[in-house]
């Protein structure tokens, strides 16, 4: 059983509390018996975190890749609606809602965008 | 802080950063509801995209395709293709999807975009939205496309009726595409006759109008020339005719009606099949034809009738031999049509070579109607008697004859020997060839008329019409040609006349071989003796009229004579008698007297007695005496004539007196006769010796015989002129003759030595 393992299994146990006991420290014995030099107790957690930096960037990249599959428009009009201002957001959606034409719509065409604002401004009115 | 898109190429221009599904979705979106400006920059966006397809189908293990080795390579290969092709369907899709967007000039280049790979709008023939559905629909119309036509097929019974009816549409209009790459389409579109097509209620009832006919042209001449999309239009169209129980579209059947031409009947048969190097799929539509046994032949049986299109008039003449179509497309070429109708349908004549559509054709009926009826203008106007005129029917009229081409011109002569017509029904409908620029059309028409109608074209300009006619009416082998009528010698005449030699020759021929009534020939006389048995009020009124004319007056009282018809023209006879100018016609009608037994007729043969002429005189003794041989009373003035200068008329009153009254005094005067110093009175006297010397007479004579023969015994030998000892010896052989005769018989019979006393 090589080191690592050794190490994996002391830490776990001082993390489950189930030793007690300081992390102890570990030797690293190389391969031809010279002795290693320690390990301090911090490198544990970044490696942990660096991991989940890695799973996290392959999670999101899988959701991206995932919505733009299962609904291309969506996904496109959310990148294209990031680009709009705040206001500008608020008003396409609600422009949307009430003249039934999809947002994407709106977003690619903006003299209907520009119609449809319009009226729903002439009714708010 | 994200900066706000304010123009639209700036979108664009964004939006070709995204991934190319969403690239197009949002292109798609976009085109779904911008104005036209802006479907300007949209289609072409998706024009590219649909572009992009891989040259080669991503297909790697196909068990037809090529082998490809199975590697990571060309599995990333394949998946790149395979995404590449569904982006660029998913383009083409869209772009059909929102067609009604599309601007027209960029048609094409989606038509080549897309070529062959327009079935991925099958889910968009089936979505909710009927417009998209109805563009579709007009998307299959406009580009022509075989699987476009497979989906317009099936949607002819869509539950919105605009896009069913919008489907029909596109049905014709993909047919007429079709119908238009054909021969008879190419004549049809031609600029000369196209409008007639654009005219016709059909055009108008299937959404066409003049503007888009280019249309139809241009997709003629730049459709893809690919079975395929051809095959896929007669699919769709098969389709449609095979749900008609359905939908109920007539459309489609004009559809069928447009592209069943007969070389696609004819690919279907045996024959065809057996005889095709390449293996053809089956031709669906054809197969559905071929089974004539739904609701839907029954309906394009009434497209075919009823159908103002004028390839209708075609298909009939292809169909015509084919049951159950063959009652419907006699009802159909019966009825007529326009020019371009009959241009169609005339110039492929040359289908009725085919003995079956032959036997058809010849049931369709040529009619004929008094002129001027339901066509003039002013109803006080008064018709015009006897002129006739064509019904409309399969033979056109004289001003659409004169518009045909060459092919159909001929054709529609041919067809006048087919159908079927009363004898002047075709002649008049021949009539409107005689003046058609073609020869040979009219040497068709005149090889088609009965024998009855082929006067005319005698007098055709064309030396081999003229002379094709003149012999069609040749009746040289007919062993009763020499009864032809009066009329049709004098015709014979007049063309004997004709300018074309030999048209001439034939007719002079002709009247070799006819004998006249009044020719004089025995020939002739067979001819008014049978016509006597047959029809004697027309000899008769034949005999008349001849009398009336100067040269034939003495041949028709030759005639009369041989008929015993005397009698009945005896005051024309007296008249001739005794008012003839002509001495020829004098004496024969003064001998024709002899035959009536009337008081006018014999004191015109006393009057004849004085005539100038001696055949007058000569006659008028021998009528006196045959009328005295009947018992009648001798004029006294027969007497004067025995010393008549001519040696006719002193014979005829000699012979005439001897045998009624023999006396010696009258041997005298026949040996003065004898001893004539004229040549001709004694070659009369001979004549009469020869006749007088045997029999009663020279019994009744006595002794003046015995010195008579001596003296015709003389003559025989010793006369200057050749004519009287011919004559002298004839008598004298036959005085001889009968003096043998008597010798043999001996004293028994009580006969006379007739040279009793002369040297033996």
């Amino acid at each position: 059983m090589s080191h690592f393992v050794d190490l994996l299994s002391a830490g776990a146990a001082a993390v489950l509390g189930l030793d007690g006991t300081t992390p102890p420290a570990v030797s690293i014995v190389t391969k031809d018996a010279t002795p290693a030099a320690s390990i301090g107790w911090w490198v544990l957690p970044l490696i942990c975190g660096g991991v989940g930096l890695v799973v996290g960037l392959v999670w999101w990249w899988w959701r991206q890749a995932d919505a733009l599959k299962r609904d291309p428009a969506a996904w496109a009009a959310d990148k294209l609606l990031a680009k709009e201002p705040r206001e500008a957001r608020k008003a396409l959606r609600q422009a949307s809602k009430a003249s039934g034409v999809p947002l994407l719509a709106l977003l690619m065409s903006p003299s209907t965008a520009q119609q449809c604002m319009e009226e729903l401004t002439g009714k708010a009115g | 802080m994200s900066r706000p898109i304010d123009t639209f190429f700036q979108r664009i221009a964004q939006v070709r950063h995204f991934p190319p599904v969403a690239r197009v979705a949002a292109l798609a979106a976009g085109l779904s509801v911008c104005s036209l400006d802006e479907a300007r920059g949209l289609v072409p966006e998706l024009i590219e995209m649909a572009a992009q397809v891989p040259a080669v189908p991503a297909v790697p293990f196909a068990s037809t395709g090529p082998a490809v080795r199975l590697s990571p390579l060309n599995w990333f290969r394949n998946r790149r293709d395979a995404t590449r092709r569904h982006v660029a369907d998913i383009a083409l899709e869209a772009l059909i999807r929102h067609w009604d967007r599309v601007p027209s000039d960029l048609v094409p280049l989606i038509a080549s975009a897309g070529r062959g790979r327009f079935g991925v709008a099958a889910a968009a023939s089936r979505d909710a939205d009927p417009a998209i559905r109805a563009n579709v629909v007009a998307a299959a119309g406009e580009l022509g496309e075989g699987q476009l036509a497979r989906l317009v097929g099936s949607m002819l019974a869509d539950e919105d009726k605009s896009v069913a009816k919008a489907a029909e549409h596109a049905l014709v209009h993909m047919a007429l595409g079709e119908f238009a790459r054909t021969r008879t389409g190419e004549a049809c579109l031609d600029p000369r006759l196209v409008e007639q097509l654009w005219r016709v209620r059909e055009a108008a009832e299937f959404g066409f109008s003049r503007e888009n006919r280019a249309e139809v042209s241009a997709a003629a001449g730049e459709a893809s020339d690919q079975g395929a999309s051809r095959e896929g239009v007669i699919d769709g169209i098969a389709t449609a005719c095979e749900a008609f129980e359905h939908h109920r579209r007539r459309g489609v059947l004009v559809c069928a009606m447009l592209l069943l031409d007969r070389t696609r009947l004819a690919s279907r048969s045996p024959r065809a099949a057996a005889h095709s190097r390449e293996r053809h799929a089956p031709d669906r539509l054809a197969a559905w034809f071929a089974k004539p046994v739904t609701d839907a032949h029954s309906a394009l049986r009434t497209v075919l009738r009823a159908s103002v299109l004028p390839v209708a008039g075609l298909r009939a003449m292809e169909w015509i031999g084919v049951e159950p179509w063959t009652r419907a497309c006699s009802e159909r070429l019966s009825r007529g049509g326009t020019v371009l109708e009959h241009e169609l349908a005339l110039a492929s004549a040359h289908l009725t070579l085919r003995p079956r559509r032959r036997a058809a054709l010849a049931r369709v009926i040529i009619k004929s109607r008094p002129a001027n009826r339901d066509t003039s203008d002013a109803p006080d106007e008064p018709r015009a008697t006897g002129t006739r005129v064509l019904e409309p029917g399969l033979l056109p009229d004289v001003a659409i004859v004169n518009s045909l081409s060459i092919d159909a011109g001929r054709g529609a002569a041919r067809i006048v020997g087919v159908v079927s017509a009363t004898a002047p029904d075709r002649e008049l409908a021949a009539r409107s060839f005689l003046g058609h620029a073609d020869p040979v059309a009219r040497h068709a028409v005149m090889r088609a008329m009965p024998g009855s109608g082929l006067r005319d074209w005698v007098f055709d300009d064309n030396d081999q019409i003229s002379a094709g006619a003149a012999l069609r009416m040749s009746r040289a082998d007919d062993p009763r040609a020499a009864e032809a009528e009066e009329s049709d010698l004098a015709w014979w005449r007049q063309l004997a006349r004709a300018p074309q030699p030999r048209t001439r020759f034939l007719a002079e021929e002709e009247l070799a071989q006819r004998a006249e009534l009044m020719s004089g020939t025995v020939r002739g006389r067979l001819l008014a003796a049978r016509r006597m048995t047959r029809e004697p009020e027309g000899v008769v009124t034949s005999i008349s009229e001849s009398l009336g004319q100067p040269e034939s007056q003495s041949g028709a009282i030759s005639l009369l004579r041989r008929l015993g018809l005397a009698p009945t023209f005896q005051q024309q006879l007296v008249d001739l008698a005794l008012q003839a100018t002509d001495a020829r016609v004098a004496a024969t009608a003064v001998a024709a007297l002899a035959d009536v037994s009337s008081e006018s007729a014999m004191d015109a043969a006393v009057t004849s007695l004085r005539h100038t002429d001696s055949r007058v005189r000569a006659n008028a003794v021998e009528t006196l005496g045959h009328r005295a041989r009947s018992g009648e009373a001798l004029p006294t003035q027969i007497v004067e004539l025995k010393h008549d200068a001519h040696h006719r008329v002193r014979a005829n009153a000699l012979r005439l007196e001897l045998g009624l009254a023999p006396a010696p005094s009258l041997a005298g005067e026949l040996a003065a006769m004898l001893r004539d110093e004229r040549a001709e009175h004694r070659l009369a006297g001979a004549w009469l010796a020869s006749r007088a010397l045997g029999g009663n007479l020279k019994r009744r004579l006595g002794a003046d015989a015995d010195q008579l023969a001596l003296r015709l015994v003389e003559l025989a030998s010793g006369d200057p002129d050749d004519r009287v000892r011919r004559r002298a010896a004839i008598g004298a052989s036959r005085v001889m003759g009968e003096l043998r005769a008597s010798w043999r018989s001996g004293p028994a019979t009580g006969g006379t030595p007739v040279l009793a006393g002369g040297p033996r």
